[in-house]
């Protein structure tokens, strides 16, 4: 059943993603539904999960990307685990203490695209950078704490004993 | 009853005198029928309350047959035609729809059909998978000939270039994204420059000369020194030019030509040369191509 979920994350959601974007682009910006997936499954399933579901969603992902191939790999990778290890030392956090956690992830991805699409092109201000990134703030965090609620009342995020 | 229990005479005094008006009736006509209109006008009233009793109670059991029993079968017609409208709604926008893609279809086909290079039809069906990259993803891929560098153009101009592929998708990025340039010419001045994405989502042209008398209004095409574009293909408008004092170069802004929020479908330009090429050496197989080759 696990794997069937993942399976469906991995190979649903990135296209799932573009076609999000196709409406999002006209109004600034759209959330990233696979940062937000991995952030949770990293959160309710532990770092490994969160990992490997994140390189796996992330190389999906880049295949339907303008930007170089490792990036969303590296970043969804990243994310994977870190928000393991939050939800190992959150666990049954309310899901208002998940606010922080997810909002931070998700600057941080904003950040690493920010350099990375935007290397040696001194005109990619800040103030753009800010109209693109700001939306997408907003929305992951919204999205990801909505369903870390609405997940939270059915399954107890991992602890040290689950993950083993 | 009372009439048949009475003595014989008075039945018979009864009888004579309905006789005689029956006869009176018969040959009286314009006389009795006063009399009995008088007569018959209260009796009338009075039934004309029972009789309209029996009007109500007929016509409400009319509406009540009319507007339910009898409504049986129109609430299922009406049922019925609803979901026909409905279908026949669908119907009638999947129809809009499918005409005025074979008209964008038409026009796409017009304009491969004139221009000078080979390119592959193909859909965009969806965006970048990310907020970061302005890019396009197209239903063509490898298996279509479709490669990394290609350009990518509608009739009305430059979209952007072909940046990975996939056997079955190809990601476009868009000529607005600031990881995109082309070089282009502007096309009443001549002169070169490169065509830049900006953050917002325009197009800057660097590099324009700065003795060029270069001018808002002024087309911008593309100059065919980029691999994959050919010369001569629209990619926007300027709208202001921007000269800095002690600059090298003077800058313009361009507003593309290509509307990015309504693509449906593209033109992957597969080879700019092989047309030309061809028609090249067709010229030069003609008496008259041989002629003017000497």
């Amino acid at each position: 059943m696990n794997g069937l979920l993942y399976a469906a994350l991995i190979f649903l959601l990135p296209p799932l993603q573009a076609m999000v974007m196709g409406a999002a682009h006209m109004v600034g910006g759209g959330p990233d539904l696979c940062l937000v997936a991995v952030c949770l499954v990293g959160l309710f399933s532990g770092e490994v999960r969160g990992i490997l579901l994140g390189l796996a969603i992330g190389m999906v992902q880049d295949s339907l990307s303008a930007g170089d191939q490792w990036l969303n790999l590296a970043t969804k990778g990243v994310a994977g685990l870190l928000a393991g290890l939050v939800g190992r030392h959150l666990a049954g956090a309310t899901p208002s203490a998940m606010i922080g956690p997810i909002a931070g992830l998700s600057l941080a991805s904003c950040l690493v695209f920010v350099g990375a699409s935007g290397a040696g092109k001194p005109f990619l201000d800040m103030l753009s950078a800010i109209r693109i990134a700001a939306p997408e703030l907003v929305l992951d965090t919204v999205l990801g704490v909505g369903a870390y609620w609405f997940l939270s009342g059915r399954r107890r995020p991992a602890t040290g004993f689950d993950a083993r | 009853m009372y009439l048949f229990r009475s003595t014989p005479g008075a039945r018979r005094v009864v009888v004579l005198f309905l006789a005689l008006l029956l006869l009176a009736l018969f040959l009286l006509p314009a006389q009795t029928r006063s009399v009995l209109q008088q007569v018959s006008q209260p009796l009338a009233w009075l039934v004309s309350f029972p009789l309209e009793g029996f009007a109500a109670t007929r016509q409400r059991v009319t509406e009540l047959w009319d507007g339910y029993i009898a409504l049986q079968d129109v609430r299922q017609d009406n049922g019925r035609l609803r979901r026909e409208l409905e279908l026949l709604r669908g119907q009638n926008t999947a129809l809009r729809e499918a005409a005025a893609s074979a008209q964008r279809l038409e026009g796409l086909l017009a304009f491969k059909t004139r221009s000078n290079f080979e390119s592959v039809a193909g859909h965009v069906i969806a965006r970048n998978a990310t907020n970061w990259y302005r890019a396009l993803v197209l239903d063509v891929g490898d298996r279509d000939g479709v490669k990394p560098e290609m350009g990518v153009v509608t009739p009305a101009g430059v979209v952007g270039r072909v940046v990975k592929t996939t056997p079955h998708t190809s990601i476009v990025l868009m000529i607005t994204d600031p990881n995109n340039a082309v070089t282009g010419l502007i096309q009443r001045t001549r002169d070169e420059g490169l065509v830049e994405g900006t953050a917002r989502g325009q197009s800057r042209m660097k590099y324009i000369p700065l003795l060029s008398t270069v001018r808002e209004g002024d087309a911008v095409v593309t100059s065919g020194l980029t691999g994959g574009f050919p010369r001569g293909l629209a990619i926007g408008v300027i709208t202001q030019i921007n000269k800095a004092e002690g600059e090298l170069f003077q800058s313009a802004e361009v507003v593309p030509e290509v509307d990015f929020a309504k693509l449906d479908e593209v033109l992957v330009i597969t080879s700019v040369h092989a047309l030309q090429e061809e028609a090249r050496v067709a010229q030069s197989q003609t008496p008259a191509g041989k002629g003017s080759g000497r």
